[in-house]
């Protein structure tokens, strides 16, 4: 069984799934979205140095249900890659890393009580951490909406 | 029993005697699961769907509870054994006692190794024709099979152990009986729990055993010809109650129930008085013993101090859930135990686990801590089944059938 953990965090979708529209509908307004290859998002207001990260579409759908998460201390420092809490579903554990550096200046609570949340809107109300950046030329780094999309077709070739 | 033999011949003995594909097996039912969104992956060498697009794990495990899943259980080992010798030789590994069981009925067993270790858990029904079905699991058929070479008390011609290709679904409460009884035309009123029977549905003959592994009612279909196996499937998925369902909600579903998964939470270093499972021995067998590793399976029987650690249920009430290896602390923060297998229970909506302690800290009720990413959880030691039994009882038949 601890095999088929690994198979679940590992496996490849038959065909990389698309944002969900509603994510692109508020990007185009005012945020921007960026992505890591661990799946994690950041979402930025163009105008703002802070942000709201959580796991992708694409990373719940793998992970399933989604019956716990561990949130980190608001206030703790955080670097990027650094691993900032932990999504559980029924059959695995997703680590989350910290997309960027900086300072947890929120949490999001509503997670404790409602988990299916990061299922049921992963880059809206699902969010995880809000996160004060160090040093906003990071999300240059990391890949936009575009890049993600094309990101998954090709994990999904491999 | 492998390990004796290695030191007294070379290893690879054993494995000419009996050689298995390293490639991805697949079941009959294989090319359905793809056809209705299976997420497949490999399991003991199957390819076997995990879950299907349609269903959420728990989704598809609270649809187990309350309507009726179909699960595709072909990738398990499957025997049958023949020959006026069958039960005797059968009684020298396993623990059950053979002789005793009657027409039709099934019983769950193990296998035992010279150390007194489980080699396997398995089910058999003594068949009206004169033949032991025996199904065992996917991951040890291979060691199973080799097994029986290095029982050097019986020869060939006594007795026959032929693998056979059956392909099994099998279903779960409260719908199942209903449906079943409607395809196959015929009440099951009176069939009870842990028996086996032949039905007809229509032109397709199958073995039907009523027994499952979700702790619901369910019947294992066993078919000889795989096209026929296909129809059938279709022919259930057919109906709006029944949803194939995959091996995520097939652990979550026997953890619930509290029954074991061979690998994690009983190997072949676990003894049956260790992994609480006394009840698979018969009665008379507990004294005369004639298995492997008898004599240190009957002296921890007799003396329960040379039984040093205990598998038991956790429940946590609150925190993420503690799964294989996680550690088990006892109040004061002494390293006691680890979990075997752990996850979140759909029915409770709480972590549920099982796990080895000293039999001390095995009482019911007895409040244990679980490690999960370096924090300490509250978690009780609790009777299992987490979630009561749905086994079926025949009606008026006043006494419960284990």
């Amino acid at each position: 069984m601890q095999n088929l953990t690994l198979k679940i965090l590992t496996s490849k979708p038959k065909e990389a799934r698309l944002i969900t529209k509603s994510v692109f509908s508020i990007a185009q307004r005012f945020l921007t979205t960026y992505y890591t290859k661990a799946h994690e998002y950041i979402k930025i207001d163009e105008g703002k140095d802070s942000g709201k990260c959580g796991i992708s579409d694409h990373a719940q759908q793998e992970l399933g249900d989604v019956v716990f998460v561990d949130l980190p201390e608001k206030g703790r420092k955080i670097s990027k890659g650094e691993l900032s809490g932990a999504v559980e579903s029924v059959k695995a554990v997703g680590n989350f890393y910290a997309p960027v550096s900086g300072k947890i200046i929120s949490v999001n609570s509503e997670l404790e009580s409602t988990p299916s949340l990061i299922n049921s809107q992963p880059e809206d109300n699902g969010w995880i951490i809000e996160v004060q950046l160090d040093d906003k030329s990071e999300i240059n780094q990391l890949m936009n909406p575009e890049q993600y999309k094309k990101f998954l077709a090709e994990e999904s070739h491999k | 029993m492998l390990n004796l033999f290695k030191k007294q011949i070379p290893k690879t003995v054993n494995t000419i005697q009996f050689t298995f594909s390293s490639q991805i097996k697949k079941t009959h039912l294989n090319s359905i699961h793809r056809e209705i969104g299976g997420k497949m992956v490999e399991f003991a060498g199957w390819d076997m769907p995990v879950k299907y697009d349609n269903l959420s794990i728990v989704e598809s495990h609270l649809h187990t509870r309350n309507k009726c899943s179909l699960f595709d259980v072909g990738h398990m080992g499957q025997y049958r054994i023949t020959g006026p010798d069958r039960k005797r030789f059968f009684e020298t590994v396993v623990v059950a006692d053979v002789h005793s069981v009657k027409l039709n009925q099934s019983k769950l067993s193990c296998f035992t190794n010279e150390n007194g270790g489980i080699k396997d858990d398995c089910m058999f029904n003594n068949r009206e024709d004169d033949a032991l079905f025996l199904v065992v699991n996917a991951a040890c058929k291979e060691k199973d099979h080799n097994h029986k070479y290095n029982n050097e008390k019986f020869k060939d011609k006594e007795y026959k152990m032929l693998i056979i290709n059956f392909y099994q679904i099998n279903f779960c409460r409260p719908k199942t009986m209903e449906i079943v009884e409607k395809m196959a035309k015929t009440s099951l009123r009176n069939m009870p729990f842990m028996t086996g029977r032949e039905l007809k549905f229509d032109n397709i003959k199958v073995w039907a055993t009523r027994c499952g592994y979700t702790g619901e009612d369910g019947f294992e279909l066993s078919i000889e010809d795989p096209e026929q196996a296909k129809q059938l499937t279709y022919r259930f998925l057919a109906n709006p109650l029944v949803e194939a369902a995959g091996l995520g909600a097939r652990d979550s579903l026997r953890l619930e129930s509290g029954l074991c998964l061979y690998g994690n939470d009983m190997d072949e270093t676990t003894t049956p008085s260790e992994a609480s499972l006394l009840w698979l021995i018969s009665k008379n067998r507990k004294q005369t013993g004639g298995f492997l590793g008898d004599s240190k399976i009957l002296s921890q029987i007799k003396n329960k101090s040379l039984v040093k650690k205990k598998r038991i249920g956790l429940l946590i009430p609150q925190g993420p859930p503690a799964r294989q290896h996680a550690l088990v602390f006892d109040p004061s923060g002494n390293k006691i135990g680890e979990v075997t297998s752990g996850t979140f229970s759909p029915v409770l909506k709480k972590g549920i686990a099982m796990a080895y302690v000293p039999p001390a800290f095995s009482k019911n009720g007895t409040k244990l801590q679980v490690e999960v990413r370096g924090r300490l959880f509250p978690a009780i030691v609790t009777k299992m089944p987490f979630v009561p039994a749905g086994y079926y009882k025949v009606p008026g038949d006043g006494k419960s059938k284990k």
